[in-house]
């Protein structure tokens, strides 16, 4: 179990994290944590460092995405993000962070790129 | 202090003179209301005017007939003095007759000099200028601006008649608008000749003493004189004649000062200005459906945007789910389910998966609802409560309530008067105005509250940095921006004032520098 990996979702939409982690409910080699609050997350990522993180970019509440992705680029810049985002108007200021991915919501082969990302 | 900017549809001569008085006075407006004390001076001020009118009659007609008698008597002795012959009798009557042609001009002279003299308090004519200029500046329609016009000038020119008469387009006669006192015409003709005079002279035209009587000046006032008018004021749409204002003689009978001419000259002028905003207005309310829809198009780009996010959200999550559910049927994870797992897995997935279809549903049935066009231009009675609800569901789905604190207190059962396009638009613009006032953080009340005079109000308060003073009066001015890339720039509101007024609202700013802004719509309660 050594080799397993984290996958750090932060949507504020409960539905959607439900919907993730069942994408990957039988994949032992991947653990999903979700947070649906961005300041809760930010809490977590003080104390563990997931191997990947997808981030929602608009996020209810204080914390934003660009927050915890400047905390991100700041801290662990290795670590992969693909920040998903349902607006297209928001695209060229993620795409200002450099982030790994910025997809725009509804997402085609999410997982499929999620697990060709941390092979690599 | 408090600024604040009053539209209403119009403005009567009370209500302006109201807005103008300091507090002392108000608290005598307010003692004067009282119904007996308003009858008691009413009966007092026209005894007095009766009284006054009687005694300068007197006094003028003592000095006119002294002087006419002095003048006879006179003649008389120098005419028998100089030719003995004629007889008393014909010098008598050739007397009479000279002196009967000469009252009548000679009247108004005297009448004027003796009241300048003895009578006529010094009026402030650039005041009563600027007062008739404001009145018709709150003017939006024809008939009260013709009403406040005749109420002006009757009561302080004191006329005996006065009557304003519009072009009918079908058949260009000139019919009768509004009137004060006996008026000698109901309709003029189109080639009436004083029509014509006033056509060329493009001014009016002010009957002095001899004038029309052949002593004085021109044609143009004998056409006046014959009409029996004493004053005729044109009203000019571009080149054409539109209007016409009569005047008749004043009650104390005396002819029209030169400050009274200017007077009228402003008249002519701020009328004829009204004629030409009015046809512009109605050129607008023609293509108001244009203008209407293009502040709309604005309100639904600006929300597409929120829209789309709200539904790109729930197709992820039917993404997710979809992904998910195939990939397990693909794997075989199900085949080892037994039935009654497998159902409760497919039926709580299905149900996840119709939720997130029923939220892009209602989601886009609102969108659809807003952008949908008003067909109803009549107003009806409208829930109020349940409009505003719908409304704030939209702008939840627009993501306009991310960062924006709505704190609304919202009255149940309430009804108003006006159409859900127009009612939804008015929310819309507001919301939108307050939030980009407040760069997109902040918080807005938003109260519904019956009013007393059969109107319910919708008061929309945001806590940025308010309207300046100085740009506080043009918010609601035609082409009047502060945004140079807004879509419907300088249209937004004052094309919101027209459609509230339109269903007979209203709509009012206030605002103090640095506490925010508030605006407020009074719909007609249903």
């Amino acid at each position: 179990m050594t080799n397993m990996k984290t996958i750090m979702i932060i949507d504020d939409e409960p539905r959607i994290t439900e919907a993730f982690m069942l994408n990957f409910q039988y994949e032992e080699a991947f653990k999903v944590q979700a947070f649906n609050d961005g300041a809760e997350a930010l809490k977590q990522l003080n104390h563990t460092v997931p191997d990947l993180v997808v981030l929602d970019w608009r996020l209810q509440g204080g914390i934003q995405g660009r927050d915890i992705l400047r905390h991100l680029k700041e801290r662990h810049p290795l670590i992969p993000v693909f920040v998903v985002t349902a607006s297209i108007h928001f695209v060229e200021e993620i795409e200002s962070f450099k982030p790994a991915a910025c997809l725009l919501k509804p997402c085609q082969d999410l997982k499929d790129r999620i697990i060709q990302a941390l092979k690599d | 202090m408090t600024h604040s900017c009053i539209l209403k549809p119009y403005s009567t001569s009370s209500s302006l003179r109201a807005q103008r008085s300091s507090p002392q006075s108000t608290a005598e407006s307010v003692r004067r209301i009282s119904p007996c004390f308003l009858a008691d001076n009413l009966m007092i001020g026209y005894f007095k005017g009766f009284c006054t009118r009687t005694l300068k009659k007197s006094f003028v007609f003592l000095l006119l007939f002294s002087a006419v008698y002095g003048s006879v008597t006179l003649m008389s002795i120098l005419i028998r003095f100089l030719w003995r012959g004629i007889p008393t009798s014909a010098l008598s009557a050739s007397s009479f007759i000279l002196a009967m042609l000469i009252y009548e001009p000679l009247s108004e002279v005297v009448i004027g000099v003796t009241r300048r003299i003895f009578f006529e308090k010094k009026k402030d004519y650039a005041q009563k200028i600027q007062e008739l200029t404001d009145q018709f500046a709150y003017g939006h329609h024809s008939d009260r601006v013709a009403e406040a016009m005749m109420d002006y000038l009757t009561r302080e020119m004191e006329l005996q008649w006065a009557a304003v008469y519009l072009k009918n387009p079908d058949d260009n006669h000139f019919i009768l608008n509004s009137c004060r006192g006996g008026v000698p015409f109901r309709t003029l003709e189109s080639q009436e000749p004083f029509l014509n005079v006033l056509r060329r002279v493009r001014k009016p035209v002010v009957l002095r003493p001899f004038d029309g009587f052949g002593l004085n000046r021109g044609e143009e006032r004998i056409v006046i004189r014959k009409a029996g008018v004493a004053a005729a004021v044109p009203f000019f749409l571009e080149e054409n004649i539109h209007g016409v204002l009569l005047l008749g003689r004043k009650k104390s009978e005396d002819a029209f000062s030169r400050e009274e001419e200017a007077l009228l000259e402003t008249v002519m002028e701020k009328i004829s200005m009204f004629f030409l905003s009015s046809v512009l207005l109605k050129e607008a309310a023609r293509s108001s459906l244009e203008l209407g829809q293009r502040l709309k198009m604005a309100a639904l780009r600006n929300l597409a945007r929120g829209v789309h996010h709200e539904v790109r959200n729930p197709l992820h999550a039917l993404s997710l789910f979809a992904g998910a559910t195939l990939e397990e049927i693909q794997s075989q994870r199900w085949d080892n389910l037994l039935p009654e797992d497998l159902i409760r897995q497919i039926h709580s997935r299905l149900e996840a998966m119709l939720s997130e279809i029923a939220r892009i549903r209602d989601s886009l049935g609102r969108f659809a609802q807003f952008a949908r066009p008003d067909k109803q231009e009549v107003p009806f009675a409208l829930r109020l409560d349940e409009e505003i609800h719908k409304f704030l569901a939209l702008m939840k789905d627009g993501h306009k309530l991310d960062d924006i604190r709505v704190n609304a207190q919202i009255l149940e059962s309430c009804k108003v008067l006006a159409t859900p396009g127009i009612l939804q638009t008015a929310l819309f613009n507001l919301f939108n105005n307050a939030m980009e006032a407040m760069k997109g953080h902040g918080e807005i009340d938003l109260a519904i509250a019956s009013e007393t005079d059969g109107f319910v109000k919708i008061s929309m308060r945001d806590n940025g940095p308010g309207i300046p003073p100085e740009i506080l009066p043009h918010i609601f001015d035609e082409y009047f921006t502060t945004k140079s890339d807004s879509e419907a720039a300088g249209i937004g509101l004052s094309m919101l004032r027209h459609q509230i007024e339109k269903v007979g609202g209203r709509v009012e700013a206030f605002s103090v520098p640095g506490q925010g802004a508030e605006f407020i719509i009074h719909f007609r309660r249903a």
